[in-house]
C-alpha cells in the first residue's frame, strides 16, 4: 500500500524538490504552504508521516504539531520538523511536543529519503 | 581609614619645580614648619591654605586635594581586584597615587577603556545571538542553500527528469541563487552600517571621512567664492588635529577644482576618457584628475585611495563594494602598489576579489618634488576606482586583470603566495 506524506512548507523551491524526490521513491505526496490549513488536510489525507516546517505562516510549526498531538484520530501520526534554526532550544521543544525527528537545514536529500521510509514503517 | 595623599603630592610637585619648603611656604603664606607638617601629612590641608598651594605650585587645587584621589584609588583597587594575577601591591595604592599621579590617570584610564571595549565585545557577542535582523538573514540564507542544495543534488544525480520539471528546477537554482546573493548583500550593508555608525571616531583621520562622506566630497561653495575658513566654521568648529586635516583638505579641493573648473570637466566626461590625454591637454597632473573625478558632485560616484611611499593610506573615497578601511593592511596584490615602482605609468588594472566581484582600477605614480634644494621628493601613487557602471566614461581596452584580496586578516583567499597573516575567521 503506498503511503502518503504531507509536506507543510511555504517555501516552494524547498516543497518542488522534496515532493519530486518522496514521489520518486514511491509515496503519495500531498502538500500545504500554511500552518494554520496543516490540520484540516491531514484529517482530509491521515498521511503516514507529516514533514513540518517550524517557520509557517498564520500557525507555526510547533503549534500544528501541538494541535496534531492532541487530535484523536491523528495524534500518533509521526512527524519529521524541519528548520533553519539548528538552535537546541527548539530541538528540545520539538521533542518537548513529540516531534519524531528534528532535520535542520541544509539537509541531504539521501537523509530525508531514509528517515522518510523508515518513520513510515517501509525500513526498520 | 585611607592615608591622606595630598602631602605626598604636595611635595612631589614641589620637588618636581626644583622649590625649597621655605620658599613654597613664603608663597602660599604659612610657615615652613607647618608646610613641613602637611607634607608628611600629620595636617590635614583644605581651603585657603590648599588653594594658595596649588597657586604656588601652578596646578588646579583638584589635582593636590583628596577628591581627586580618592576615585583613582577606589578605581585601581578594582583593577587590581580584576587581574590579582599580577598581585598587585594594593597596601601601597593611596602612596602610588599620591606620588605618581600621572602614571596613576593613565592606569585608570587604560582600566576604563579595557572595562568599555569588554562591554562592547559582550554587546556583539549578544548581537550575533540575538539580533532579530542577524537571525532572520541567517534564516533566509540556511533556507536559500538548503533549496539550491537539494535542488541541484537532485539535477546531478537523477537522469531521468522530463523536460518540463528539469526547466523548473533550474529556474529554482537561478532564483534562489539570486535571492541568496541580496540575502548576502543586506548581511554585508548591515554590518557596514552597524560598524561605522555605532561607534563615534577614533582618530582625527576617521573624523575627517566621516564629515567628507557626509557632506559628498564635494565643496562647491568654495569655487563660488566662499571662505575655507567659513566652511571649517560649519563643518567642524573646534580647533584640532581634525581641523587642521579638514583644512589641508579643502585647499587641495580647491586648488583641483581651479585647476579644473566645473566647464572643462564636463568637457572631459562627454567623450570616452583616456586620463592622460585629457590631463596633458588641461595641464593638470593626472592624479590630479583622478581626485577631481573622485570629489565631484554626481550620480557615479567614483572611489579612490592615495599612499605614500611606505604604503600608508593617505586619502581615500570608499565605493560601497570596495572593502578596504584605514586601519585595515591593504592587500599587496593592489596594483596601487605596483605604482609606486612604475614613475610616469599610468595603468588601468581589472581587480578581481575572492568573492568574484571585480572592479576596473586605474593607478597612476605621483611624485611630489621638494621645495628646498637637497631635499627629496616624495613619491606616492593614485588609484581611481570605477564601479562598472561608470565604466562606459573610460576609453580602455584590453585592460589586464589581477587577483587581490581585501588584506590578509578578512582574505578568503586560501591559494595566495603573498599571505602574510592567517585570517581570522579560519575555514
Amino acid at each position: 500500500m503506498v503511503k502518503r506524506i504531507l509536506i507543510v512548507e511555504d517555501e516552494a523551491n524547498i516543497v518542488e524538490s522534496l515532493a519530486f524526490l518522496l514521489r520518486r521513491d514511491g509515496f503519495d505526496v500531498s502538500t500545504i504552504p500554511d500552518g494554520a490549513r496543516a490540520l484540516a488536510e491531514a484529517e482530509r489525507i491521515t498521511p503516514d508521516l507529516m514533514i513540518l516546517d517550524v517557520m509557517l505562516p498564520n500557525l507555526s510549526g510547533f503549534d500544528v504539531l501541538r494541535d496534531l498531538r492532541t487530535h484523536g484520530a491523528l495524534g500518533t501520526t509521526p512527524v519529521m520538523m524541519l528548520t533553519a534554526k539548528g538552535q537546541t532550544r527548539d530541538r528540545d521543544q520539538a521533542e518537548q511536543l513529540g516531534a519524531d525527528l528534528f532535520m535542520t537545514k541544509p539537509f541531504s536529500n539521501a537523509e530525508i529519503i531514509a528517515q522518510a521510509r523508515r518513520l513510515t514503517g517501509l525500513t526498520p | 581609614m585611607p592615608r591622606s595623599f595630598a602631602g605626598l603630592r604636595i611635595r612631589e610637585r614641589r620637588r618636581t619645580l626644583g622649590l625649597s619648603q621655605t620658599a613654597l611656604a613664603h608663597q602660599a603664606g604659612i610657615s615652613p614648619s607647618y608646610l613641613n607638617l602637611i607634607e608628611h601629612n600629620r595636617r590635614p590641608v583644605a581651603g585657603k591654605v590648599l588653594l594658595a598651594l596649588a597657586r604656588a605650585l601652578d596646578v588646579p587645587a583638584a589635582a593636590l586635594g583628596e577628591q581627586a584621589t580618592l576615585g583613582l584609588v577606589a578605581t585601581l583597587r578594582e583593577a587590581a581586584a580584576d587581574l590579582p594575577v599580577h598581585e598587585p601591591e594594593t597596601h601601597l595604592v593611596e602612596e602610588f597615587v599620591g606620588r605618581y599621579p600621572g602614571w596613576a590617570r593613565m592606569l585608570s584610564t587604560l582600566d576604563r577603556s579595557n572595562r568599555e571595549q569588554r562591554t562592547t565585545i559582550e554587546a556583539l557577542g549578544d548581537r550575533l545571538t540575538h539580533d532579530p535582523v542577524l537571525q532572520s538573514d541567517m534564516h533566509e540564507m540556511l533556507t536559500t542553500i538548503t533549496a539550491i542544495r537539494s535542488t541541484a543534488s537532485i539535477l546531478a544525480t537523477v537522469d531521468d527528469i522530463e523536460v518540463p520539471q528539469r526547466q523548473r528546477f533550474t529556474r529554482a537554482i537561478h532564483d534562489e541563487s539570486q535571492r541568496l546573493s541580496e540575502v548576502a548583500g543586506a548581511l554585508t550593508d548591515y554590518f557596514d552600517r552597524t560598524a561605522s555608525t555605532d561607534r563615534p571616531p577614533a582618530t582625527p583621520e576617521e573624523e575627517i571621512a566621516r564629515i567628507l562622506e557626509s557632506a559628498g566630497y564635494a565643496f562647491p561653495e568654495l569655487t563660488d567664492g566662499a571662505d575655507i575658513e567659513d566652511v571649517l566654521d560649519r563643518l567642524c568648529p573646534n580647533a584640532g588635529a581634525t581641523r587642521t586635516g579638514l583644512q589641508a583638505w579643502l585647499t587641495r579641493w580647491l586648488d583641483d577644482a581651479l585647476a579644473i573648473p566645473d566647464s572643462d570637466l564636463l568637457q572631459i566626461l562627454a567623450e570616452p576618457l583616456d586620463l592622460t590625454a585629457a590631463a596633458r591637454a588641461h595641464g593638470v597632473t593626472v592624479a590630479q584628475l583622478m581626485r577631481r573625478l573622485a570629489f565631484r558632485q554626481g550620480d557615479m560616484p567614483l572611489g579612490l585611495i592615495e599612499i605614500n611611499g611606505a604604503g600608508q593610506i593617505l586619502l581615500r573615497r570608499p565605493l560601497p563594494d570596495w572593502p578596504i578601511s584605514r586601519q585595515m593592511a591593504a592587500c599587496p596584490l593592489l596594483p596601487i602598489f605596483d605604482a609606486l615602482l612604475q614613475p610616469g605609468m599610468t595603468q588601468p588594472v581589472t581587480v578581481e576579489m575572492p568573492g568574484g566581484q571585480s572592479t576596473l582600477t586605474i593607478c597612476t605614480n605621483t611624485i611630489t618634488p621638494s621645495d628646498q634644494m637637497g631635499q627629496r621628493g616624495r613619491v606616492g601613487a593614485t588609484m581611481l576606482l570605477v564601479p562598472n557602471a561608470a565604466q562606459r566614461l573610460f576609453a580602455l581596452n584590453n585592460v589586464p586583470f589581477v587577483h587581490a584580496g581585501p588584506g590578509c586578516r578578512v582574505c578568503a583567499r586560501t591559494d595566495c603566495s603573498a599571505r602574510i597573516a592567517e585570517p581570522v575567521i579560519a575555514r
